[in-house]
């Protein structure tokens, strides 16, 4: 009986064993790659749709798009390479700061951040003079023709009375051309 | 008008010396039976489907069976079937190998059970069988005829007996025979007699008679406890019942009498038989015994089917089970696969379609894209131009003369600044003044002092401070 009752018992762990690794062979070998195909082109079809609706809006915007893209597009035309722009970008800023009585302590070229359709041109300026001349070259950054922008303004008194230390973080928005685009 | 289609588990069937065929089934706790003419007529039921039986079970007379009573140290029923395969050789002068037996329970003792054995060549049984077999039906249940009656009269007069005891059975099968058998003690003890006479009106004295010798073979105790059970045509079973208490009358002892209605058959070509379908009550009696005796949980001791024949069907119905079962799961696996391929064939094709939509209008609406992320980055390049410049003309302007800025950090963001300062203050309050001396600002009305201490210096002392303030929505 008890014989018996053990082969039972074997022949039953021995069924739910042959069941579940058939199971789990169906599951990996059969079910699985569909369920895995399934989600991709879920996934495929979701950013398609997501494009397509985007790209509908896009068309109803054009017109406004437009308009406000040919007011801009002179502040923000390419002119040359990355280098050619540093360095244009450079003499704009010394042409700023050059007729202010202040010094300039550091100038530093930070990475250029580039986008899909732009790139965004950063330095470091750091100067000391007296707080009107430093002031005055705030002025001339915030009223540039140019879309150029102080992202960061730290100023630290000095011991000269009305003297100050500055450090500036200016940034540039230059349109890339469509070869750089691509 | 053919019998309705039957579709059932058991189904019991017995041949009759005629030539017809009696097939009886529980169809919703209804017991119902029908008879074949033929046995073509049986295989044509069978071959159009309107029988469908999963087991069969038949009965071999109980002539062809060698019946003895033993006296086993058994428990149970399934400890003394094990212990007579051992007695079997002291029982029967044939090879063991050459006889099928199966067993009942006859009366229990303690620690001793007494059973009835019946024995059975196997050539003898395959004889039996062959007719059976010859109409397509492969018997899983085989019971010597006498076990199926005693079961049939046992389970049809158990609600009408007042209490258990002894029991005798009469079944008149027709006008000029009888079939009668008995119990002796409170278990089954087959003892068939079949009686026949050529005067109708002599049969029930005989009958009669009969019952009174089995009433006497009785142990005195349970003499008058005895139960007659009389089934049957009407006018057989009533003159029987009558002439037995016309008798009993005359005796000291008086028993109790029952009289049961035989199974109902019903014809299967019209629904109904002919008046002589009383003929058939024997085969319909035992065939509804046999199908007693099939829910029993007994079966497989009394079964006189070789364990053999039993294993390799068992093998055979597992074998089509695994089988239909693996077929079916790869069928639902197929089916689950095809849904999985359907769908992702569904959203390819939807994909293809939102595709061909984008194609004509891409470089148009990538251009505008183009120009949008352009503008957007200009304008926030340009958001909110003057602003520091605005912030230094407040400062300028609302500083009281008291604090002198040391440090001042601004933060420019596309709506607004965050702006730090640190300054000095000759006192505490004036520190604290400060929030309320740019309550008129524009722009840094907003300025709270986030921490200001007292620092000793030479010839007293001065206040050191630091402010915050952000700017929103400008």
């Amino acid at each position: 009986m008890v014989t018996a009752a053990k082969n039972s018992r074997e022949k039953l762990l021995g069924a739910v064993v042959v069941v579940i690794v058939a199971g789990l062979l169906t599951f990996t070998l059969v079910v699985n790659p569909q369920l895995k195909e399934r989600a991709l082109r879920l996934e495929r079809m979701n950013q398609l749709e997501l494009k397509l609706t985007k790209m509908k809006g896009d068309l109803l915007a054009k017109e406004r798009i437009d308009d406000i893209y040919s007011q801009i597009e002179p502040l923000i035309a390419a002119n040359g390479t990355e280098q050619q722009e540093i360095s244009l970008f450079t003499r704009e800023l010394s042409n700023l700061y050059s007729r202010l009585n202040v010094k300039i302590l550091s100038v530093k070229i930070l990475p250029i951040s580039n986008e899909e359709f732009y790139r965004r041109l950063a330095v470091k300026v750091e100067m000391s003079g007296h707080i009107r001349s430093i002031l005055d070259f705030i002025l001339s950054v915030e009223t540039y023709r140019n879309p150029i922008r102080i992202e960061r303004l730290d100023l630290r008194a000095q011991e000269i009375v009305d003297n100050i230390r500055a450090s500036f973080l200016i940034t540039k928005v230059v349109a890339k051309t469509e070869t750089q685009a691509d | 008008m053919k019998a309705r289609k039957i579709r059932t588990d058991w189904g019991a069937l017995s041949l009759a010396h005629d030539g017809s065929v009696v097939f009886c089934a529980q169809q919703n706790s209804t017991l119902s039976c029908i008879r074949f003419d033929s046995a073509e007529q049986f295989m044509e039921a069978i071959k159009s489907r309107r029988l469908l039986v999963k087991k069969w079970a038949v009965a071999v007379p109980r002539r062809s069976c060698i019946l003895k009573s033993l006296a086993l140290p058994a428990s149970d029923l399934s400890e003394a079937a094990r212990m007579i395969e051992f007695e079997l050789p002291s029982l029967v002068p044939v090879p063991l190998e050459e006889v099928v037996y199966g067993c009942t329970v006859l009366s229990k003792q303690p620690n001793m059970l007494n059973v009835l054995v019946c024995i059975l060549k196997l050539n003898t049984l395959n004889q039996h069988l062959k007719p059976y077999r010859d109409i397509g039906v492969e018997p899983h249940l085989v019971i010597f005829d006498s076990l199926a009656i005693q079961s049939w009269f046992n389970s049809t007069s158990s609600t009408s007996r007042a209490a258990p005891g002894p029991l005798i059975g009469v079944l008149v099968n027709t006008s000029r025979s009888v079939v009668l058998t008995s119990v002796k003690g409170n278990f089954h003890k087959g003892n068939e007699l079949t009686l026949s006479g050529t005067d109708t009106a002599i049969l029930p004295r005989e009958i009669v008679q009969e019952i009174s010798n089995q009433l006497e073979e009785l142990p005195d105790i349970l003499k008058n406890k005895a139960v007659i059970v009389i089934a049957g045509t009407e006018n057989h079973t009533s003159q029987i019942r009558n002439l037995f208490h016309s008798k009993s009358r005359d005796a000291t002892v008086a028993n109790e009498t029952a009289v049961v209605s035989s199974p109902e058959i019903t014809c299967y070509t019209n629904g109904k038989c002919e008046p002589d379908a009383d003929t058939h009550v024997l085969e319909a009696v035992v065939a509804a015994g046999l199908l007693d005796l099939a829910k029993s949980s007994n079966v497989p001791f009394f079964n006189l089917l070789p364990q053999e024949y039993l294993g390799r069907f068992r093998r055979k119905t597992l074998l089509f089970n695994c089988l239909f079962a693996a077929l079916a799961l790869l069928m639902s696996i197929s089916f689950f696969w095809l849904c999985l391929w359907a769908m992702n064939r569904r959203i390819e094709s939807k994909s293809n379609r939102i595709a061909s939509q984008i194609a004509p209008i891409e470089s148009i609406a990538g251009n505008v894209d183009k120009k949008r992320q352009r503008v957007r980055a200009i304008q926030n390049q340009l958001a909110n131009r003057g602003l520091i410049t605005q912030i230094f003309q407040e400062l300028y302007e609302y500083t009281p003369n008291n604090i002198s800025i040391s440090e001042l950090r601004i933060l420019p963001e596309r709506s607004g600044a965050s702006i730090e300062i640190k300054g000095q203050a000759d006192l505490l309050s004036s520190a604290f003044e400060y929030t309320d001396a740019m309550r008129e600002a524009a722009l840094l009305k907003q300025i709270q002092i986030v921490n200001a201490q007292q620092i000793p210096r030479l010839g007293g002392s001065v206040v050191e401070f630091q402010a915050r303030c952000v700017i929103r929505d400008h």
